[in-house]
Parts: structure tokens; sequence; C-alpha cells
């Protein structure tokens, strides 16, 4: 009867009791459950990891394909909430892994051509409008490494603690900690060009960039 | 007194830290210019990260759409699991799934299928190719032989007739001089 409970009372029963039965046997009613929990804060997670809405639908539907597929794998004593966040975030940061080889190989080709005018500088009495300082925001997270920007991710966006961040990734709590405070650092050293100690403002343009870390 | 650690300041921007510690480093923070421009740096950059941060479409409209599943179906299709979506049979979510599933499964049967025919058609197409140009060569071949053998016979023949030739006119040589030496005698 434990199906009967499901259908009268979905809301009654936990993550973990649904991922046991989908481990069990393969229970479709609890996996839609799942499914209709997580959809959105998955796809959230990953358009905040990637950027890119289609690449986060994409990222989001392979990993509830992966939660199905390695449901064996799930241990009834831990946390779904962190079982489903690491497969998820190890997917995102996969593609990123992927995307920035060649992104990086393309820029080392198209730097020979490269165009000084889309070097477009903040000064000092340039005012940035709302949207542009958010893109401003979006090309600075973007250029962080890939582990810093998850522990952002984690922590800024999704409100984990760093407890949490740390299981979800594997990493000692102090490793997490410290990656937050140098994302910290490197993005307000990215978002304030008067104060950059290097003297070299933030570009606005995206691809140059991009450069920059290449080179 | 000491400065907090980076970790311990971190916490504390983040609102982590036991009520003891909180209010220490609370304090310290309160009368050390150092720790204190860290930190408003720290909180600066949160305020920015948190008004560019995504807006998601309107939860009412996408979520758990029928789009989104089928992308899962796909995607384990893709893993190589469909088999475990197919035998789902909870009513219209799962309906759909399994209707997904064998559809997919249809389509690349008869992609596959489609593949493989073409694949044999042009298998034989160019085996039928090989062997006409085989055919093409070989009577190529054969009608330069015939040339070849009758120039070569007209060659011979011409070649006898000339020898034939020079016989016959050393013969009436020979009998011109024979009679001429008769007739000094």
């Amino acid at each position: 009867m434990k199906w009967l409970a499901r259908v009268i009372a979905p809301g009654s029963i936990s993550d973990e009791q649904a991922m046991e039965d989908v481990r069990a046997d393969g229970s479709p009613a609890s996996f839609a459950l799942l499914v209709k929990r997580w959809e959105l804060p998955i796809r959230r997670l990953c358009l905040r990891m990637t950027g890119d809405a289609h690449r986060a639908e994409d990222l989001a539907q392979e990993t509830f394909a992966r939660v199905f597929a390695s449901r064996q794998g799930f241990e009834g004593d831990r946390k779904f909430s962190t079982w489903i966040w690491r497969i998820a975030i190890n997917l995102c940061l996969e593609e990123g892994r992927r995307r920035r080889l060649a992104e990086k190989f393309q820029l080392q080709i198209a730097t020979s051509s490269r165009d000084d005018q889309s070097d477009r500088q903040l000064g000092p009495d340039d005012k940035a409008s709302a949207s542009e300082r958010s893109s401003m925001v979006h090309t600075a997270l973007a250029a962080l490494p890939q582990a810093q920007r998850a522990v952002v991710v984690l922590r800024e966006f999704e409100g984990l603690k760093f407890r949490e961040v740390a299981q979800i990734l594997e990493i000692p709590e102090s490793t997490a900690k410290s990656r937050m405070a140098d994302a910290l650092v490197e993005l307000g050293r990215l978002l304030s060009p008067l104060r950059d100690e290097t003297g070299t403002p933030v570009p606005r343009n995206s691809e140059s960039q991009m450069q920059r870390i290449v080179i | 007194m000491n400065h907090p650690t980076r970790e311990e300041l971190i916490e504390f921007a983040y609102d982590e830290l036991d009520a003891d510690r909180k209010a220490t480093v609370g304090s310290h923070v309160e009368s050390c210019a150092e720790c204190k421009a860290l930190l408003e740096s720290w909180q600066d950059v949160r305020r920015q990260l948190q008004a560019a941060d995504v807006r998601m479409p309107n939860p009412h409209r996408t979520l758990t759409g029928a789009g989104f599943l089928r992308g899962v179906a796909a995607a384990l299709l893709l893993i190589g699991l469909g088999y475990g979506l197919a035998r789902m049979t909870v009513p219209s979510e799962s309906r759909l799934r399994g209707q997904v599933v064998s559809e997919l499964q249809t389509q690349f049967r008869d992609e596959l299928r489609a593949e493989l025919a073409k694949f044999t058609i042009d298998q034989s197409t160019r085996e039928q190719e090989y062997q006409q140009q085989t055919a093409r060569l070989i009577s190529q071949l054969e009608i330069r032989q015939v040339a070849d053998y009758s120039g070569l016979r007209k060659d011979v023949e011409t070649v006898a007739m000339r020898t034939q030739e020079e016989f016959d006119r050393l013969a009436v040589a020979d009998s011109v001089e024979a009679k001429g030496t008769q007739s000094n005698h």
C-alpha cells in the first residue's frame, strides 16, 4: 500500500524515501515526484553554473537521467539533496572543462586577429547601467576558476552551509571556505576597475576578458 | 587582539559562527580597519552578485513540463537505460514516457535500417561498377591485342614481301651477270 500513500499524500514522504523506492524497484511514481520537486532547483543551479539557459536545460535533464541510471548507488542513510547536487554540479564542471578547453583553443587562434577597438574600457566617469553592471558580474563569474565558481553558486546563491558545500564537492570544509574567500577577492578585483591594484581597468567586452585570462 | 583567520572572517560574513566566536570576531572587526575593509569589500561583491543573479522563468509555467521529461527520457536513452523508463506504468506521465521511448526506439531502428539498406545498396552498386569497369578494361585490352597482332602480321607480311622482292631482284641481277660473262667469252 506504499504507492497509495504516494498518490494520496505525495508531500508526506521524504526525498530519501522516494529515492529508496526508485532504487528498490524503479518506482515511476516516486521518480516523478523527485523530478517535480527538484526540477527547478537543479535547472537554476545549472543556469548559475553555465550562465546559459539551453545548456542548463540539457544539463538538468542529464542530471535526472543520471539519478535514475545510478539509482543503485544511492545510499539510504545519505541526504538525497547532497547526492543530486553533487551529480548536477559534477556534470556542470565536466561540461565546463570541455567548453573551456574548446574556448581556449579558439581564442588562441582568434588572438592573432584581435581587434583593439572592441576593448572599450570602463573609465572613472563611466556609469554602468543596471543591465551592464549585471552582465559585468556574469562575465566576472564566468572568468572564475570552475572550482571557485561552484562554491560561489552553492554558498552564495543556493544558500547552503559550508559543511554541505564541502560534502557536495567532496573537499574539506576549510578548502570550501578559502575558495569562497578567494572568489570574493577575485570578483572584487574584476568588478572594481578603479580599485584595481594592477591599474588595468576591467574590459567591458567579454571576449577580451577571456583573452586576458588565456594570456 | 589577533586578527581572525580568513576562514573565520568568511564564516562571519556568512553568519556561520557560533554566538561566542561571532561576538569576538564582530568586536575585532569594529576596531580593525584592515579586517573591516576586507569584510566590506566582500559584502560589496555579495550585493552585486545578488543583484545580478539569474531570474528563473515562472515555475508554474515550466515545472515538470512534458518537454523536460522527454529530455530526461532522451538523456536516459543516450546512456543506454531507456529500458527502465519504458517499463514505467504510472498514468499520464509514464504513458508519455513510454510513448516517447518507444517512438525514439522506432525512429532509431528505422534510421538504422535505412542506413544499413543504403550501405548495402552502396556496396552492390560499387561492386557492379567495379565489375563493369573490369569488363571494359578487358575488352579494351582484347581490342588492343587484336590490333597489335594485326599490326605485327602486317609488318611481318611487309618484311616477307620485301625479302621476296629482294631475292627476285638478286636473282635477276645474277642471271644478267651470268649472261654478260657468257657473252664476253
